[in-house]
Formats: C-alpha cells, structure tokens, sequence
C-alpha cells in the first residue's frame, strides 16, 4: 500500500507492507477513499498519526522508518553500511553487504535498470556508419580451456562448464583428424 | 627493493615502443579488480581495516615472481606530489589511487608492466600492460593474443593466491553494485590523429556510446587538448562473459583503427592538400617556436608521427627508431615540465629541446606513394 502526504509543501511517501497497513487499521483500500471523500478531516488526521509514528515526526526518514517497521534488512551487520548510504553513494560497504542487503539490492537495481533503458524520446533514432560488429572468436589453447573449465566447477557453474566441456572435445578431436 | 627514482628514471619500454597497427594502437592495457572477505571497501573503512587488508595482500602479492626482483613497494605517503603526478602520465597510477594515503599502497613489478594498488577504490586494483607486441596476423590484427593469454595466466595465479570476495549470482564483488563480474576491463590507447584532423571524433563517439564501449580523451577529461590520443574501454560485464567482452571490444578496436586508416588516405588524396599543409606548418613552428605549451607539443608530436608513418618525412634513424626517440622525448619533456619549480621558464625549454631534436634528427621531406601505403 502506499500513501503520499504533503507536509508545509514537502511531499512524503510511505510504502507499507499488507501486514504493517492491517495492523493500522489501513486493510481495505475501498473504505479508505470513502473515508477521504467523505471525511476528509479525520481521513487526515488518520493517516498523520500513523506517519508520525512511522517517522518519528521527521518526514525525511519516511522510508527508511517505513523499511524498519516492515522488518526489512536496512543495515549490513559486518559494516554497518545501511540502505539509506547505498541510495547516497550508490556503493556498498563491504563484500558482505551483497548478502545481507541482496533482495532490497536487487529490487533497488531493477528500478535503475528500467530507468536507464527507457528509450529516450528526445533522441532521435540515427543511423551511424559504424555498425555493431560480430565478435572475432579467440582460439584458446586447451589448457587455459581447461583451466577455465576447473574454476568453472569450482564455482559450480554447471552450465558453463559443459560448454567448456565440449568446446575441449571438439578441440581435441579436430586436432585427433 | 628498487627505489622510486629508478623506475621513473627512464620511461617504461611498452610506453616508447612504436603503436601497432601503423602507430594508431599504442598500447593496450587491463585493470583488473579484487576484494577480500570480512573486509570493508577502501571507500568505507578505517585505517585499522586498510592496515588489515594490506597486510593480507602485500604478503601474498610480494611472493610473486613480478614482485619480486626488481620491483618497488611503497606506502602511499611516501610517494610525493610529483612523483604521483609523473606516475599518473605513465598510467601506472590511478587518478583515484593519487590522492590515496596511510594504509594504502603502491606495487610496481620488476619490468614496470603491472602495476598494483592496494586499497584503491577496490582491495586490489591492477593495471597490466601489454609489453611488446608480437608480429599481427590475419587472426590477431592488434596483436592482443598473447597479451589476452598471459592476462588470464595472471589472474588465474592472483585468483589462486587469494580468497577473492565472489559469489555465483555476481561473480567478483565490487563497492559498485553494477561493476561486478569478471572484474577485469580492458582499455586501449589509440592515435587517431586524421580523425582529429578531419573533425570526425564526434561520430567516432557517438558510434561509441552506442556500441557500449566508453571513449575519454587519453591525457584528461579536456577534450581540446587531446594530442589526438583517445583511451578505449569496455565496459564491465556480467560473470562468466570475458572472452565474448575481449572479442567484443577488440573488434570495436579495430573498426576504429581501420576507420583512421581510411581517413587517412582520403587526407592523403586530397587535392587541396588539407594534411600536408597542416604538418609543414607544424614543423615550421616546432623549428622556430621559441615558446610551446604543453597541448602544442602533444598536437605537434601527433602530427610529427603521422607524417614518418605516412612517409611524408623520412628520417635517416629509420621509422621505428624516430618513433621511439620521440616518444621517449615527449614523456621526458611532460615529466619536466610537471616536476619544475620554475613554470615561466616551461614554454621556453620545451621549444628549445623540441628545437634541438629535430636538428639533431637527419631527416627529408618526401611525396608518399599513395599505392604503395
């Protein structure tokens, strides 16, 4: 559920999880538009209370008080490196933030994704002489192949490590003919 | 242990040699990047976490055969002002690693062709440079082969030696999210002076940035004083996706180059005779300046380079050894004009020793057959 407030012209938004909105009485989406639309004074005060109580009356820390309350991780344990430094920085503490921060990580990561491959509609579409080129294959040797095909064991990518697998065969037996 | 003095004395051997590809590749280089577990990153740690790091890696990165003989180790605060300044231009110092201090070292192997630097913005950042290049092929143009080889041979071993922070899903962690992978980029140092000259290096980045490989001016971010050098990298890509990212970029590579070479013997053919007017002027002002700037020296030294590779000056030493004296002048004169305590006299010196080395240089100008390059 997410609810925008307009506090002396600063806009705040809260985010709350289906649990955290039952438990303020925040379960039914269809009552709360009655309620603004016809009572829009208590509507107000409603939802003003449980953002204070959200944000400890400072607005700047909506999200970060809204992500507490739903019990999401905001802070890596080894680092103490938390969310709100990531959305600053754009960096990570430590190599164990990745662990510890992954699934809000990776939501924060989709979203800069999508922004930055939306197509931008003020550039127009060119066409330039220097098209994409095909890749030239790198003939590498057997052993750094099978090098490459043991880390990729070792890091239990399967995947790769069968295509490895048979690129070293079809070396070896081209080399047999 | 060789002292600082020593490796700056004399420029790096890959950095004189002349550029491949008839002088337009004039080097090609990898930075590789490393973390280690159970350690904040350099960017979000205390001098205890940086002592801690770098006394896990100096131990192993000494053992080393590149670290070993001949090599340089120091503490960043050790490396004055000048000397990071002077490091900077050969590239064997990163902008970022410049302004590093207590806990944060410095690496140089034996024959100055890696360079690693410890708490950088990474744990462990190398840069490897090629050395010299072989003889190109049908199958290996650039000549970036046995580099490619010999680099993965080195990480194989770095990655052996150590517990590198990596996860499946990642690959090599990184302080920046987006960064992780294989950890490795590869860049590669260009001379594209025609495309300069002809004012194409607009498309050239335009071409670029949808092409996904990033183009810079190689000596700052001041694209009016180029010296019509360009760096080249890749982007870092995903785990597991090095070899398609090296076959990628070199291709990208040589499209460019090739592009050069194409305008350059359209300049060549030109009736109005654009390029040929343009490098007898510059070497009438490198014959008689008595003031140069650091930009008119890098853009007189280009055009200077393009003139002995396209046969328009020939010079009794021979190409090949031209090249390297110039080459070896110019770092010379950039580390000079950087370290001296008179700057008002700067402009004076660098006209007067350009002066003198083209007089001490036996040399002809000539018409190129057009056919023949």
């Amino acid at each position: 559920m997410f609810l925008t407030q307009i506090v002396n012209g600063q806009m705040s938004e809260l985010a709350l999880c289906e649990e955290c909105a039952k438990a303020r009485g925040l379960f039914d989406p269809q009552s709360l538009t009655f309620a603004e639309k016809f009572f829009p004074e208590e509507f107000k005060k409603q939802v003003d209370k449980i953002v204070r109580e959200l944000a400890g009356g400072d607005a700047e820390k909506l999200p970060a008080a809204a992500e507490a309350a739903c019990d999401v991780i905001t802070a890596c344990p080894v680092c103490r490196f938390t969310l709100e430094d990531y959305r600053r920085t754009n960096r990570l503490g430590c190599p164990d933030c990745y662990t510890f921060l992954a699934n809000e990580l990776s939501s924060e990561q989709e979203t800069q994704e999508a922004d930055a491959n939306a197509p931008d509609a003020a550039e127009p579409a060119q066409q330039d002489s220097m098209q994409e080129p095909a890749p030239r294959a790198r003939k590498k040797s057997v052993k750094a192949l099978e090098a490459e095909l043991q880390r990729a064991v070792e890091r239990e990518d399967y995947e790769r490590a069968a295509e490895l697998r048979d690129e070293i065969k079809a070396i070896n037996d081209s080399a047999k003919a | 242990m060789t002292k600082l003095s020593t490796i700056l004395a004399t420029p790096p051997e890959h950095l004189v040699l002349p550029g491949t590809h008839a002088d337009t590749v004039l080097g090609v280089m990898a930075r590789v990047v490393r973390n280690l577990h159970g350690h904040p990153f350099p960017g979000w740690s205390t001098l205890d976490d940086r002592r801690a790091v770098a006394a896990e890696l100096l131990d192993g990165l000494q053992g080393m055969p590149e670290f070993t003989r001949g090599a340089y180790a120091a503490e960043m605060p050790k490396i004055n002002f000048n000397d990071r300044r002077r490091l900077l231009l050969l590239n064997m110092l990163s902008p970022s690693m410049a302004a590093r201090q207590e806990g944060c070292h410095l690496l140089v192997s034996g024959k100055r062709h890696i360079t690693a630097m410890v708490n950088e913005e990474e744990h462990l950042v190398l840069h490897v440079f090629r050395q010299k290049a072989k003889r190109p092929t049908k199958a290996d143009p650039l000549s970036v082969f046995p580099f490619l080889d010999d680099l993965e041979e080195l990480v194989q071993r770095l990655d052996e030696r150590f517990n590198f922070a990596r996860n499946r899903e990642n690959g090599h962690l990184t302080s920046i999210p987006t960064e992780c992978g294989d950890g490795i980029q590869l860049y590669a140092m260009l001379h594209l002076p025609a495309l300069n000259f002809a004012n194409m290096m607009g498309q050239v980045n335009k071409a670029m940035e949808k092409l996904h490989v990033s183009i810079s001016p190689f000596y700052s971010d001041n694209h009016d004083d180029t010296g019509s050098r360009f760096m080249l990298y890749s982007i870092p890509g995903p785990a597991g996706t090095l070899n398609d990212m090296q076959d990628y970029f070199f291709t990208v590579v040589l499209r460019v180059v090739q592009r050069e070479l194409g305008v350059r013997m359209r300049l060549l053919q030109e009736p109005g005779q654009r390029l040929q007017d343009h490098i007898g002027r510059t070497y009438g002002m490198l014959m008689n300046a008595r003031r140069l700037s650091i930009k008119e020296l890098r853009d007189a030294g280009s055009a200077l380079r393009l003139a002995t590779v396209l046969g328009l000056i020939s010079w009794e030493c021979g190409t090949e050894q031209f090249i390297r004296n110039l080459n070896t002048l110019s770092l010379q004169l950039a580390a000079d004009a950087i370290t001296a305590e008179d700057t008002e006299s700067v402009p004076l010196m660098l006209a007067a020793r350009c002066r003198a080395f083209l007089q001490s240089s036996p040399h002809t100008f000539q018409t190129p057959d057009t056919a023949t390059l």
